[in-house]
């Protein structure tokens, strides 16, 4: 008995210790949001009204040089950008998912499965090694530093995830149930969007919020093939951090609004994950 | 009988329209700009000059000379294999405390994958430049408080990197977390409950039954983990910018300021492929290992 608690003990002190590690620069940055540089430089404080007097002072500057600094355009087009390719990936990749599951294809020598596993081996790719290519075509394009370009190449790196995970929904899917439907005289296409999609929607959601969070955070593809317009969120983090004049405050002010969105996906994702969604396509 | 070859046609054309625009996709923007930046490694080609010749193996040559190749690539394996193995011990941990749904877990399961959300371009500055600031940050001065010797990064090489593996590791672990934790719970229970009865200790019943069931689901979470790291540049741009001198410079950072600052696009490509055999390589002897420790895999 009394070793039981003992583990119990250190199970507790390990998990609250973790809990600290991962609460803490959250912390950090929601209350240096609020420091005016003066209690920056004063050396690090804690505790807001207590050592040192918390201030709206950065959000108000940073709506002020929101037209400067081009925050709203930044914001915009990662909205638009992440938005669009996920939503593109994950249709694009469950009408595959779908058709892999449901017929079967042969191409030569090459079937369903070597398929699939043509989109998974896709992902083991660099990113850096497409990236100059990707660059140098969307030149000829002339799709350079624009938001249909960033699409092009996200939905590129979001597909091979969809493919997978939407492969594993409708194999749960009985065919009985689209039998049903077919027998009334519903088309392929008919059936998969009127029977089948809908009772995937759950993992069609997972796929959604997984490949908008990765968009939504995506730093290489935005470095290398934007210069202005088509900048997202971290291009704007990565650029104001090393600015003039952009202090602590002012930057976790910026970094606050970053982080927001993709917080909100992943509480909805989290939901996902908990009713088993994904339990099937990370099995071993 | 025509009719019926022309149905037969028909309905595989139906079938086809479901898979090719993927496929279709796939080809185009990612199998096309594969082999054409292989193509590049051949030639001369710089970003913004029209003129390109044909150079045979002249930038492999180069890119096997160059000293500052081995370094970035030596210093994205460490980063990639060792650290994301450190995370999977954590992760590995973590996971088995959780599974043990003691009091409060849920919270602590929801808080752990907070990490995952954030753009690491956000969590770089926040932890490299704000929480480990060597002259404002809380950790230097709590190690202060506590009369510890203070952690000076900034012009040392291993210290340099290890704040890099820390960042990547706080973002990272929740998703080892994550994997692991779904699949130690489809473990069923009566197994540890007659592991139990025969008197079996906790390390025991860890070592016995937890670890050669997760031992599948861990290697596929490690490879994923690692594939991920070897790609990393957006925390060591924040943090460290490559630096001290080159030791903490990734292979993609290193591509990144080769290709498109230099403007060297040729060879930027060459390291970029040098950096995919890496890759390659590594899969290929972790499924070694695997199909040694693991024999039910093929």
């Amino acid at each position: 008995m009394h070793k039981v608690s003992l583990s119990k003990i250190i199970s507790y002190i390990i998990l609250i210790s973790w809990a600290v590690v991962v609460y803490f620069p959250v912390y950090w940055v929601l209350t240096s949001s609020f420091k005016l540089p003066v209690a920056v430089m004063q050396g690090a404080t804690y505790f807001p009204f207590i050592d040192f007097q918390p201030s709206l002072d950065n959000y108000l500057l940073l709506i002020k040089q929101a037209e400067q600094l081009n925050i709203v355009k930044h914001f915009l087009n990662s909205a638009i950008i992440a938005s669009s390719s996920s939503i593109a990936a994950a249709l694009l990749g469950s009408f595959a998912a779908y058709g892999l599951v449901r017929f079967s294809y042969r191409i030569g020598p090459i079937n369903n499965e070597n398929i699939t596993s043509g989109f998974l081996v896709s992902r083991m790719v660099p990113p850096v090694t497409i990236v100059l290519a990707f660059l140098l075509m969307l030149k000829q394009l002339n799709l350079v530093d624009t938001k249909l370009g960033m699409i092009l190449a996200y939905v590129t790196f979001n597909l091979p995830l969809a493919v997978w995970i939407m492969r594993d929904a409708f194999a749960d899917v009985p065919y009985e149930i689209e039998e049903a439907a077919r027998i009334d005289g519903a088309s392929k296409w008919q059936s998969f969007w009127l029977v089948t999609l809908p009772l995937v929607a759950g993992s069609f959601s997972a796929v959604f919020l997984m490949c908008f969070i990765f968009n939504w955070n995506e730093y290489l593809f935005a470095l290398v093939l934007t210069f202005g317009d088509a900048g997202t969120v971290p291009i704007l983090l990565a650029q104001s951090s090393t600015s003039r004049g952009m202090n602590w405050g002012r930057m976790s002010s910026l970094a606050v609004w970053s982080i927001i969105p993709s917080i909100i996906a992943g509480i909805m994702l989290e939901r996902f994950l908990r009713k088993g969604v994904l339990a099937g396509s990370i099995k071993g | 009988m025509m009719i019926s070859v022309s149905r037969r046609f028909k309905e595989k054309s139906v079938e086809w329209s479901f898979l090719s625009p993927a496929l279709i996709y796939i080809i185009l923007l990612f199998v096309f700009p594969l082999l054409f930046s292989l193509g590049i490694t051949f030639t001369n080609m710089r970003l913004l000059a029209a003129d390109v010749n044909f150079v045979g193996l002249a930038n492999w040559k180069r890119l096997l000379a160059d000293a500052n190749s081995f370094i970035v690539m030596k210093n994205t394996i460490i980063i990639a294999v060792l650290g994301s193995f450190v995370q999977y011990l954590i992760g590995l941990l973590l996971a088995v405390l959780l599974n043990k749904e003691l009091k409060g877990y849920k919270f602590f399961r929801v808080s752990f994958l907070l990490p995952m959300m954030m753009a690491p371009v956000a969590v770089s500055y926040v932890i490299g430049k704000m929480v480990f600031s060597e002259t404002f940050g809380p950790f230097n001065d709590i190690l202060f408080r506590l009369g510890l010797p203070l952690f000076f990064w900034g012009t040392s090489s291993i210290k340099s990197m290890l704040l890099i593996m820390i960042i990547d590791a706080w973002t990272n672990i929740p998703f080892f977390v994550l994997v692991l934790l779904a699949s130690l719970e489809a473990i069923p229970d009566d197994i540890y409950e007659a592991a139990e009865v025969d008197g079996a200790s906790e390390w025991q019943r860890f070592r016995d039954i937890t670890l050669p069931l997760v031992l599948p689901a861990s290697i596929t979470t490690y490879i994923i983990r690692a594939l991920n790291a070897f790609q990393i540049i957006d925390v060591i741009r924040v943090v460290t910018g490559g630096g001290p001198g080159n030791s903490t410079e990734s292979a993609t950072l290193f591509a990144y300021d080769l290709g498109i600052k230099g403007q060297d696009i040729a060879y930027a490509a060459t390291v970029s492929f040098a950096l995919l055999i890496i890759v390659l390589g590594f899969v290929f002897v972790v499924n070694l290992i695997r199909s040694r420790i693991v024999p039910q895999f093929e």
